[in-house]
């Protein structure tokens, strides 16, 4: 359980704002913010692993066929703004669907080229870096200002290329339970945030497979998680992936998501956010999260030490 | 390339009056995998699942679908096919179609063409043989397989693979032949982490919660309009020949059954519709 954890946070935020036991405040008033979050992964993941796309594994193509236009239509259907983290390489090709993804307001971010764990040496970790958010900007028009690691990890280098390309944040780090200002060459950054996502329970991909989660279990989870993070931190973020295989965009898993929303929806003060969107408020210095003497940060405990 | 014929329903996709398919299969997979990994050795204890399902399971699965009057699909390595006499007649028996599946459960991926052409021309001989006919599908063993495989099915006159898991709706690729013609082989894909016994039996679910996400996994499939394409395996260890699992082929056959607008058919019949209606796609990159 992270009781522990939402407890710190939330005694940590209300000190900082000056009156304890407060609850914390987010865009529009909200009392939690939830932002669904969806991971490309098409045949790049494959190709980055010089895996042919064919067989079993074909689940990447699932991605741009069905399961994309399955999330966007269930987005439209309930009115929600979502992020989707695309990797360059299946930004090269699926870029209609890149565009359809924008057209139906939503953010495009960046997740890599070819899903690649960013073992790397230093240049050819900029060099994918660069060309990815080339593709993206190329493609939507606009400059990216998210990312997320397609494989978890980063280096002591990918921060600060991200930094210099614009970013506002990442969504990679999974060692707290609310938005925090990313350590970026050792220092709690002023222009960047890390929206931290716990991989191992809050993502579709490690229940379905290795798991073998049937959709009902996965709906229970997710009501559960929903649920204590709306009377702890009020950070809700969840990620899905659209491919077959591991993945939710499959008709049986889409299910889960359009029943999690209408649980969701059944809570007051709900805000359904994109990142972008939310970076740039949790950049205001005025609301709170960018303490640099925030204990946990200050401390090295979060955001890690490079 | 439209992208919006799966999302909802694809109501053109299947004969009039059918809102949606399914077709149930048997990834018959008996001693043909523990051959490939103990090549040679005797197989016994542990790794004789596989007999148990040439031997047992796939005699109850038959019971359960002559039970429910359904017509299904068995993708059986020639090993096995030449192993079991008693099983492929009581398959033949029972009317259900027969397709291919390597002949000593290979790895495709790690084969040639020429290669992969020795072991189809080898699992065609067994067919031959033991139903005294082709096969016309195939569903690759383990799933894996490589870029050619398709193509070269379809130059050997399969109508249809049922390997691929990229779409939610039968369709049709193009490859050439020796002389420059145009082939065609339909794609019948199959969703190897939910519509299956094995990936939910390896991950410890029981019986009953198995029969109630392949019944969810029905009913959202058949919503959408796709294709319900359901493995099964007899093995005894990750597959539905047990007696308790078996409850839960019932109940799946049942709520087929329950399932109004609900095509069940072979795969070389639904190969043959979406040969003459459904989509060409081109592979992805």
């Amino acid at each position: 359980m992270a009781d522990d954890g939402v407890m710190a946070g939330t005694t940590v935020r209300a000190d900082s704002a000056g009156a304890r036991g407060r609850r914390h405040v987010w865009p529009g008033g909200a009392r939690c913010v939830a932002a669904f979050t969806v991971d490309f992964d098409g045949t790049g993941n494959e190709k980055g692993r010089g895996i042919p796309p064919v067989g079993v594994h074909s689940a990447g193509g699932y991605s741009a066929r069905a399961g994309i236009p399955r999330m966007l239509s269930i987005f439209e259907r309930h009115a929600i703004p979502a992020t989707f983290f695309v990797p360059g390489y299946d930004a090269e090709t699926s870029p209609e669907m890149v565009r359809t993804i924008v057209a139906g307001g939503h953010e495009v971010a960046a997740h890599g080229y070819v899903h690649e764990g960013f073992d790397l040496p230093p240049d050819e970790e900029e060099r994918r870096l660069v060309h990815s958010h080339r593709v993206l900007s190329d493609l939507t028009g606009t400059a990216p200002v998210g990312w997320r690691s397609p494989g978890g990890k980063k280096s002591s280098i990918t921060l600060p290329v991200l930094r210099d390309l614009g970013y506002l944040y990442d969504s990679s780090d999974k060692d707290y339970d609310q938005p925090y200002p990313a350590v970026v060459e050792g220092r709690p950054a002023t222009g960047m945030i890390e929206f931290p996502n716990a991989t191992w329970s809050l993502d579709d991909a490690p229940f379905y497979v290795p798991g073998g989660a049937t959709p009902l279990e996965m709906l229970q989870l997710w009501k559960g998680e929903f649920e204590t993070i709306y009377n702890g931190s009020g950070f809700f973020m969840l990620t899905f992936h659209p491919r077959a295989g591991f993945g939710s965009g499959i008709p049986s898993r889409a299910r889960v998501i359009e029943r999690l929303i209408a649980y969701i929806r059944s809570f007051p003060e709900v805000e359904f956010v994109r990142l972008g969107d939310l970076a740039r408020w949790c950049l205001d210095p005025a609301h709170g999260h960018l303490h640099t003497d925030h204990a946990h940060v200050a401390d090295g405990w979060i955001g890690g030490r490079v | 390339m439209s992208t919006s014929t799966s999302v909802a329903a694809t109501t053109s996709a299947w004969p009039s009056g059918y809102r949606a398919a399914a077709m149930v299969t048997i990834n018959f997979d008996g001693e043909s995998v523990e051959q490939r990994e103990f090549a040679g050795q005797a197989l016994w204890g542990k790794t004789a699942f596989g007999r148990y399902g040439a031997q047992v399971g796939v005699f109850r699965i038959l019971e359960a679908l002559a039970r429910f009057d359904v017509r299904a699909t068995f993708f059986i390595p020639g090993f096995d096919a030449e192993r079991y006499p008693q099983a492929m007649a009581a398959i033949a028996d029972g009317g259900h179609e027969v397709a291919g599946r390597g002949y000593a459960y290979e790895d495709f991926s790690t084969l040639s063409d020429v290669q992969q052409e020795a072991v189809l021309e080898r699992s065609e001989a067994a067919f031959a043989r033991v139903f005294g006919r082709r096969p016309l599908g195939w569903r690759a063993p383990e799933g894996v397989m490589a870029w050619e495989t398709r193509d070269l099915l379809a130059r050997r006159g399969y109508t249809y693979d049922s390997t691929y898991c990229d779409d939610d709706v039968p369709y049709v690729v193009r490859s050439e032949g020796d002389a420059g013609e145009v082939l065609r082989i339909a794609e019948l894909p199959h969703l190897h982490t939910s519509a299956t016994d094995r990936h939910y039996y390896q991950t410890w679910r029981q019986p009953w919660v198995v029969a109630e996400a392949w019944r969810e996994e029905l009913s959202a499939t058949v919503e959408v309009g796709g294709l319900f394409n359901l493995a099964m395996h007899p093995r005894g260890d990750y597959g539905s020949g047990r007696a308790v699992r078996i409850r839960s082929v019932e109940s799946i056959l049942q709520a087929m059954r329950e399932t109004p607008g609900l095509w069940v058919a072979t795969g070389a019949e639904i190969a043959a519709h979406a040969l003459a209606h459904a989509p060409e796609r081109v592979p992805s990159p």
